[in-house]
């Protein structure tokens, strides 16, 4: 190790000061041949001149001398490399064309699996972007049965905080949605946290104004105060720093602010305003509502023990009626896993995902290590002078390698901008419009371990492509062999098995690629027309919940309903169980046809559960029997609504009105339960026109079974409100309307639902660009790898093209002969992609119920497409084909081999 | 010739790290110091000695300054280093142990066989 660093010093010293050495080495060799002249002066009393002259024999050539000092520190080493460099960056310029496509490829692959690389480590191995993240921990109990949070209450975590040794900075939060008055005229809806001062020393935070929350404003009768994200202080308060100190009503209570947090702050989640969690107030007003823990293991404390140690203090405490019959504590890491590796190690799952992303760029870098060969074949003449002139194998390979590099060293330049990019513009997209469903450790900024997983990728990319047409270039050639080519007797080099096998794959490639772009293509067509059956400019859609008693959502419903009705603008409102009708893998039973159907999906549909004013709302048009009405909700005998489309598909349009109909679970082994709702029969009392509002569904069509949606039985709804001619605006009025009434409801993600429709094609959109990008690039890829076998064919034969000519051979049989080897691959390639269409063609019709025309039309279209592929190839052959023919036979007499 | 013999390969960096161990030297003292060692029974080529100067300083066991000659001149002066000391001592251990196995091997006799 002392010997590497010695080396690197002595090494670093030469490149800082190389002009300096270089006088020090002639300096110091001068001295000595003065030193050895004075001695033969002095001992054998030679006149100086003479003296001189044999000293400099004595010390032979000082030029030879200062070269080895310099081979041994290894500068002469570096200068090659400096100049493999320069000559790497000079080829990119001399072949733009090959930099294109081999540079555009190569980005790609970076891109992709940078990409992919950040997002796959945050979310399987997620850790909170704060100090000690990883010893952040959530703290609440879970229903034990259900798995379900259920969180802790007010009691519980005042127990944790004082009794708990083996968790710090135990704090607690929950979410309050309230009025934010800030004069006449200004009033907003703020999604606010409720939450311990803790949080905020345990994300290590400092204000930018004012001061955070502190643990004296947590006891019952301190001032109110909050604290105000950096989003709403700007664009609520003009980013006004004399904010500190203000008093605004806060949900009907005056309140002061306090501070200013600084922009990013998210934790333990985002919100728009923090105020105090008071303990002991939601404590004494009886509240049932739950609260989420959080704390950080103390030093050398274990999750395990921790756990044990609240287990234990839990199981004295009495329990949470929220909590179910079977509370179970929970500590587990603030940062969670979104991928589940269920039985499989993580570990294993992500070195497999990642060799999966090394994968696809080592068969990118193989098409570019192809268009490589092409052109260092081309160069052959260079390479066997150099091989004559002393260069090993090692060397040439060397600067092959070094060429490649240069050119995976911008590719990985541009493919970690695009990552970044597409990462911003991806996880934009998955959030939404208001950005929060995304848990705050998912970043979209690349780590350092991403960029150190690009630059291995191009190291790797670089290797493909420099070194194996580096070897082949080199393969069979002593210097003799080489100079006999140059000078025109020798056959050159060949396209071996290892080429012909990588033009033929990624042909093959090519053709079972395109298929899926042009699927993707036609399903983001077929959801950028989806007909929402309703006018969906005029309608904006919310998730509504209660937003403290989860029992109070019926009453707060209520009060809301009589609110909106007093609103000039709404015409019609109305809740869903869901956004949209959502599919079930139950199946139906339908009580007089009890031999069902061999096809299982035709007995599927989607579900949802409305209220009774939902198909006025919707403007949905009863074509027979009734809509529900109140009297629906929670009856003794369930009752359903079908659409036309069901009728159409699963009673093949037989009579619908007073049929039953049974959800049947296939889970449930020995028959179905009577007393739950799968096992129930439905009476259908009304039969609706299609709305067609589910972009969602593969089958636009299929049947929708609406239910009837109790309130009472449920904590959350989708809002629908029918208000033509409001903007989006209006949300934030409907938002303060829900937090008005009694007991107030928290409005989240209002959104006009035109725009709504539009995200599932925006997202199909997305992925259509990248699956189109990797299309075209895998196209590119093949055309100039065709062009560069049959242009490598044509530099090879050139000489026996101009004999042919000059014989009189004719124009066609020339091209025959040319075209022969790039028609046998791109055939292979054709037939290798052509039956990987077929069998995922085959596989797909066998698990997904797709309505194929006939076969004779299937082995039509197929043909056709394989044709045009085929032509497409081909046509890369035209321009290398037409300069063959162009040969004199002068011309090829002249020409290397 | 009549005395002198070749250098054997890799000999030299040897040589060169015994003359610096006994004394802070230049590069052409190091030379006059190899020919008093070993009674001037070696031939080097003087500027071969510079190469092999450049190479165990590169590997960090000499280490090299400027200074003053005894004839008042600048001069580079070179001595060893820790490391330099180690690498002699076990260089020398181990070229005693191959003198003494060659000069049993040439004066063996058919009765010690």
């Amino acid at each position: 190790m002392g010997g590497l660093i010695a080396r690197a010093r002595s090494l670093w010293h030469w490149l800082r000061h190389p002009a300096e050495e270089a006088a020090d080495m002639d300096e110091e060799m001068r001295f000595h041949m003065e030193q050895e002249a004075e001695r033969l002066v002095r001992e054998r009393g030679l006149d100086i001149r003479q003296a001189r002259r044999q000293a400099r024999l004595a010390f032979g050539s000082m030029d030879r001398y200062q070269e080895e000092g310099r081979a041994v520190r290894g500068v002469l080493r570096l200068r090659g490399l400096s100049l493999d460099f320069r000559l790497g960056l000079r080829m990119l310029v001399r072949y733009p064309g090959l930099t294109l496509v081999a540079g555009v490829a190569m980005t790609f692959a970076i891109a992709i699996g940078a990409a992919t690389f950040e997002f796959l480590r945050d979310a399987m191995y997620p850790v909170l972007p704060v100090a000690e993240g990883e010893r952040v921990v959530r703290l609440h109990q879970v229903d034990a049965w259900s798995s379900t949070p259920v969180g802790v209450t007010p009691a519980e975590l005042e127990a944790w905080r004082k009794g708990v040794r083996g968790v710090r900075e135990i704090g607690g939060y929950r979410g309050v949605s309230r009025v934010l008055w800030l004069g006449e005229g200004s009033e907003v809806a703020v999604d606010g946290l409720s939450v311990s001062a803790s949080a905020f020393t345990l994300a290590g935070v400092a204000p930018l104004h004012g001061r955070l929350l502190l643990d004296s404003d947590e006891v019952a009768g301190a001032e109110s105060v909050m604290v105000l994200s950096h989003a709403l202080w700007r664009s609520r308060l003009a980013a006004d720093p004399d904010v500190v100190g203000r008093w605004v009503q806060l949900g009907g209570t005056a309140t002061r602010v306090v501070g200013v947090l600084p922009a990013g702050f998210a934790f333990p989640v985002a919100a728009e305003v923090y105020v105090p969690l008071r303990l002991d107030e939601l404590g004494a007003g009886g509240h049932t509502a739950t609260i989420m823990g959080f704390g950080r293991l103390a030093d050398g404390v274990a999750t395990a023990s921790a756990q044990a140690e609240i287990e234990a203090m839990s199981a004295s405490l009495p329990g949470s009626p929220n909590m179910g019959e079977h509370p179970g504590a929970v500590v587990e890491a603030f940062a969670y896993p979104l991928v589940s590796t269920g039985q499989l190690a993580t570990s294993a799952v992500f070195a497999l995902l990642a060799l999966m992303l090394a994968l696809m760029m080592v068969v990118v870098c193989a098409n570019v290590a192809l268009l490589l060969y092409a052109r260092a074949a081309t160069r052959e003449a260079e390479i066997a002078v150099r091989s004559a002139l002393g260069a090993s194998r090692l060397r040439i390979v060397g600067q092959l390698f070094v060429e490649a590099l240069v050119l995976a060293g911008l590719a990985v330049t541009a493919g970690l901008l695009l990552a970044s990019m597409a990462l911003r513009r991806a996880l934009a997209l998955v959030a939404g419009p208001a950005n929060d469903s995304l848990p705050l450790w998912i970043g979209d900024t690349l780590s350092p371990v991403t960029i150190l997983w690009a630059l291995l990728l191009a190291l790797l990319g670089a290797a493909v492509a420099g070194i194996a047409p580096g070897l082949q270039v080199t393969r069979r050639k002593g210097a003799q062999a080489g100079l006999q080519r140059t000078a025109g007797r020798g056959t050159g080099a060949r396209m071996g098995h290892l080429w012909t096998g990588i033009v033929v794959g990624q042909v093959a490639l090519t053709v079972a690629f395109m298929p899926v772009v042009l699927l993707t293509a036609s399903l983001h067509r077929q959801l950028q027309s989806a007909e929402p059956g309703v006018a969906a400019g005029e309608y904006l859609v919310a998730q509504l919940e209660a937003d403290g008693d989860p029992a109070g959502f019926a009453s707060g419903w209520h009060d809301l309903r009589l609110r909106l009705a007093g609103e000039p603008a709404v015409r019609g409102v109305t809740l869903a169980s869901h956004r949209w009708p959502g599919w079930r893998s139950d199946a139906l039973v339908l009580e007089d046809d009890l031999a069902p159907p061999a096809d299982i999906n035709r007995r599927r549909a989607q579900h949802i559960a409305v209220d009774a004013g939902f198909f006025v709302a919707m403007g949905a048009r009863v074509v027979a029997g009734r809509a529900f009405t109140d009297a629906d909700a929670g009856a003794q005998q369930p009752v359903i609504i079908v659409s036309e489309s069901f009728v159409r598909e699963v009673l093949d349009g037989r009579n619908a009105i007073g049929r039953r109909i049974r959800i049947d679970d296939p889970r449930r082994a020995g028959g179905t339960d009577a007393t739950t709702e799968s096992g129930r029969w439905h009476e259908v009392i009304g039969v609706v026109a299609d709305l067609g509002m589910n972009p969602h569904s593969d089958l636009p069509h299929a049947g929708v079974v609406y239910h009837a949606l109790t309130p009472s039985e449920v904590a959350q709804a989708t809002l629908i409100v029918h208000a033509p001619g409001t903007t989006a605006a209006f949300g934030g009025r409907l938002r303060i309307l829900a937090l008005q009434s009694q007991p107030p409801l928290r409005l989240t993600q209002p959104m006009a639902l035109d725009r709504l429709m539009e995200i599932p094609a925006l997202e199909m959109g997305a992925w259509l660009r990248v699956v189109a990008i990797a299309g075209a690039i895998a196209l590119l890829l093949t055309l100039t790898g065709i062009y560069a076998v049959v242009s490598f064919t044509v530099s090879r034969r050139t000489r026996e093209i101009g004999v042919r000519v000059a014989l009189g051979a004719d124009a066609g049989h020339v091209a025959r002969a040319i075209l022969a080897r790039a028609a046998a691959q791109v055939g292979g390639g054709i037939a290798v992609g052509g039956g990987i269409v077929l069998l995922l063609a085959i596989v797909i019709t066998q698990l997904v119920e797709v309505r194929l025309p006939p076969p004779h039309h299937v082995a039509g279209i197929l043909g056709l497409y394989l044709a045009t592929m085929a032509s497409v190839c081909l046509l890369a052959c035209a321009v290398p084909l037409r300069r063959a023919l162009r040969v004199q036979p002068t011309e090829a007499l002249s020409a290397d081999a | 010739m009549g005395g002198t013999a070749e250098l054997l390969p890799g000999t030299l960096d040897l040589l060169i790290l015994k003359s610096v161990s006994l004394g802070r030297l230049h590069g052409y003292g190091v030379l006059l110091r190899i020919e008093q060692i070993t009674g001037g029974a070696l031939q080097i080529q003087q500027g071969a000695l510079y190469p092999g100067l450049y190479r165990l300083e590169h590997r960090g066991l000499i280490r090299s300054e400027w200074g003053t000659s005894e004839n008042n001149r600048r001069a580079k002066f070179y001595s060893l280093t820790a490391a330099g000391r180690r690498q002699l001592g076990a260089e020398v251990a181990s070229w005693n142990r191959l003198a003494g196995a060659i000069a049993l091997a040439l004066h063996a006799t058919p009765q010690e066989l």
